[in-house]
């Protein structure tokens, strides 16, 4: 009766091979939680790049040369007030900036995940460095 | 009234990116083995903004794509976080001061023969489905890199190892230079590196890369978006469609068989392969 068997359904035995340490509950959490990052980062850019794309064309049409010339704009605060106005090429390059943020703020996640749920902290400097050297790459080198 | 000519524009712009997220998830490689051809040849644009329109196309392909294999456990995400440190070091010094120093043409050209050259080892593993007989190395030990997914297609969970780590490192590395230099071309060589170096399962490379991709393309997309190289307009019908079609190959990749994704890794880097050799020779396309 309170014999506890190791390949009791409730306890499987590993199969060969198995990591005896794989914290497999927590390293769930961790991906779970980045899928959801990712899948929400690109609805949302998506989404908003086609509402841009929308009222460009309903506000005034560009012509197929304004298309293959107009760039992005790196002027955040240019890119504010161009959204606030309902400018449909600042609300493109809101939803490309957001496109853009979305692998890294998955990394973002993933450094308090390994921090927090995991307290793997090896893991959790790697993931930083990764982080840093990634935003130091987008903000600094021109 | 919109000109019939724009909108024929942003429909060809999104088939072909639909058929880049499609190769691209399947294969790990992002978008724009499909995509910087096309915009080139057919639609005439400069390769830089051809290459700007890529570098997006492979964030959202990693993302989109990235939520289903993440989600379906089959991205290591170790794996992915410490080859990743390599790439990102690399490509900050490739940006920063090797730029300065190596010829983009050369470095064409050697990249070019490097992937050719790659070919051989997968080649000579094309028929095979899972590595076999692989051991963790320390290194692998010590980072615990091996892990298990489950195949759809053989209906039951792969335990793998990891070997090898260190020269995987230094693919990793060189991978990082040359996106930081050529602004393209990584993708390829974190697959080669995962699944010729470390003998990973297919699967697990091709997820695993599509990850990393998406970082180091967020990465690079500072110096294209600063330069002007990235065209809004251009960008929804890519990044829309693009993510599309990686919804789409997930579904099939994680159904097919581990041998045939190799075949379409295979062809696409010959094809890589043959158009870095003809860039490095000043013929774009």
């Amino acid at each position: 009766m309170n014999t506890v068997n190791a390949s009791s359904p409730n306890n499987p035995a590993p199969p060969p091979g198995t990591p005896p340490h794989a914290p497999i509950k927590d390293e769930f959490i961790i991906q779970d939680a980045a899928a959801w990052v990712l899948r929400v980062g690109v609805i949302l850019s998506v989404a908003v790049m086609i509402l841009g794309l929308t009222l460009s064309f309903i506000h005034a049409p560009p012509t197929i040369k304004e298309m293959r010339h107009v760039t992005f704009n790196t002027s955040p605060v240019a890119m504010y007030h161009g959204v606030i106005a309902g400018n449909g090429k600042s609300i493109i390059d809101l939803g490309l900036l957001l496109l853009v943020l979305t692998p890294i703020s998955r990394v973002a996640v993933s450094v308090v995940l390994f921090a927090v749920v995991d307290h793997d902290w090896f893991y959790t400097w790697v993931t930083l460095a990764v982080l840093l050297l990634t935003l130091i790459s987008l903000l600094f080198l021109h | 009234m919109a000109d019939t000519a724009a909108i024929t524009w942003i429909l060809e712009v999104a088939a072909a990116s639909f058929a880049g997220g499609l190769l691209g998830s399947i294969s790990g490689l992002g978008g724009g083995i499909v995509i910087v051809p096309v915009l080139t040849i057919f639609l005439h644009m400069p390769i830089e903004q051809a290459i700007g329109a890529s570098i997006v196309s492979v964030i959202a392909v990693s993302s989109g794509a990235g939520s289903v294999y993440v989600r379906d456990h089959i991205t290591n995400v170790r794996v992915a976080m410490f080859l990743e440190l390599s790439t990102a070091s690399g490509a900050i010094l490739g940006a920063a001061v090797l730029a300065k120093f190596l010829n983009a043409q050369t470095l064409s050209i050697l990249f070019g023969l490097a992937l050719l050259l790659s070919l051989v080892p997968i080649l000579l593993n094309i028929g095979e489905e899972l590595p076999k007989n692989v051991k963790n190395d320390r290194l692998a030990n010590y980072l615990r890199l091996q892990g298990s997914y489950f195949d759809k297609r053989l209906g039951r969970e792969i335990f793998y190892n990891a070997a090898n780590v260190p020269p995987a490192m230094g693919v990793m590395f060189i991978a990082g230079i040359m996106a930081g230099i050529l602004g393209i071309g990584a993708g390829v060589l974190k697959v080669l590196a995962q699944e010729v170096a470390m003998h990973l399962p297919t699967k697990v490379s091709t997820a695993t890369s599509n990850f990393m991709i998406g970082v180091t393309a967020a990465a690079a997309a500072g110096v294209y978006l600063h330069r002007g190289l990235v065209l809004p307009y251009l960008v929804v019908p890519v990044a829309t469609s693009v993510v599309v079609g990686a919804l789409l190959g997930t579904k099939i990749m994680e159904k097919m068989s581990n041998a045939h994704i190799r075949k379409v890794f295979a062809i696409l880097l010959g094809i890589v392969g043959m158009e870095m050799l003809l860039r490095g020779c000043g013929i774009n396309f």
